[in-house]
């Protein structure tokens, strides 16, 4: 066993994954909003 | 040879512009006088233009598409590949720590592991798209030869109608698109026989998705009621445009995709520079550092 499979997933891949939905969040909304926000 | 014609603003009442392309290069024409801007000559790209064949075809056509293709291919693996032995080089570490401590080459493995991961969805979206954009000429080529099959044949070379009449056309059979090119009939990228016109959708949804109503060039009616069906590579290609190049939120975005940009060669740089210290490590004297805890494998078990 190695020591990664002991770390929580939440852990490894909170930051990775927040870091992606961000950034996808932030192109797509740009994206459908124009250049702006699409929400606003 | 080819001619487009093409509005240059969204107004009705603007002049319309020709391009009618000699080679690679388009030539002007004014749209409302016909007669040939810049007195016919090709007009010259600027740095922008020229950066962009480089980048797009390394000025070699489409072999220099296709290997830029490869490329693109070869870079979204290697994404994906980052992405999964991010894991067990974390090693259950804090996000974003860089052990500076213990050698050189270990605190650039983290450095580019952090960096990596971080902006691993945008490098995913960019390498995607930009092979999609590589590949464009053969998408489009493949829908266009599957589109002549289906249309009836036009049996003469000549043309009855001329393309403001097909624009008109186009305009009143798809009321709900703007029309922003006009294609001649003839060859790639036409196709014999029709006039298409060219458009995109008005809602937020639609706008970035094209479409052309074919227009048939001796009779000025339209194939069918509205715009041809567009296959989802098309679609997807529609998508990919703006989201490899950045340039759909103004100047702001552009800043912030020069510096994603940055950070890429960052991360390039750091992968080059793990490389070639792997293949030093050979070496008896960097197998004796690699003994004292410098190598560059996952961490083990405790």
């Amino acid at each position: 066993m190695t020591r990664w499979d002991n770390v929580g997933f939440a852990r490894l891949w909170g930051w990775p994954i927040g870091l992606a939905l961000l950034t996808l969040f932030g192109l797509l909304s740009a994206l459908l909003g124009g250049g702006g926000l699409w929400w606003l | 040879m080819s001619r487009t014609v093409c509005p240059r603003s969204t107004s009705k009442c603007a002049p319309i512009c020709a391009l009618e392309y000699g080679g690679q290069r388009p030539l002007l024409f004014d749209g409302q006088s016909g007669l040939p801007k810049d007195a016919g000559r090709p007009k010259p790209p600027g740095i922008v233009g020229l950066l962009l064949a480089v980048h797009g075809e390394l000025l070699a056509g489409l072999p220099g598409r296709l290997f830029i293709a490869a490329v693109g291919a070869t870079a979204l693996l290697s994404v994906i590949s980052g992405i999964m032995i991010y894991a067990p080089f974390a090693a259950g570490r804090p996000f974003g720590d860089i052990r500076v401590e213990r050698s050189r080459r270990l605190a650039w493995l983290d450095r580019h592991n952090v960096i990596g991961i971080a902006s691993a969805a945008w490098l995913l979206v960019v390498t995607a798209t930009g092979f999609m954009n590589a590949i464009e000429r053969p998408l489009s080529n493949a829908w266009r030869a599957g589109i002549s099959r289906t249309l009836p044949t036009v049996e003469s070379n000549g043309m009855a109608i001329g393309p403001d009449e097909a624009l008109a056309t186009a305009r009143r059979v798809a009321l709900e698109m703007k029309f922003e090119t006009v294609i001649f009939p003839g060859k790639a990228p036409g196709i014999p026989g029709y006039y298409l016109v060219w458009g995109s959708g008005t809602t937020t949804l639609t706008k970035r998705l094209t479409a052309p109503v074919a227009i048939n060039a001796l009779t000025g009616k339209p194939s069918m009621a509205g715009a041809l069906p567009v296959p989802w590579y098309l679609r997807l290609l529609d998508v990919s445009r703006p989201l490899h190049f950045g340039d759909y939120g103004g100047l702001p975005l552009k800043i912030l995709w020069a510096l994603l940009d940055v950070v890429t060669i960052l991360v390039l740089g750091s992968g080059l520079y793990l490389w070639l210290a792997r293949r030093r490590r050979a070496t008896p004297a960097a197998q004796s550092q690699r003994s004292h805890g410098a190598g560059l494998e996952p961490e083990p078990a405790k």
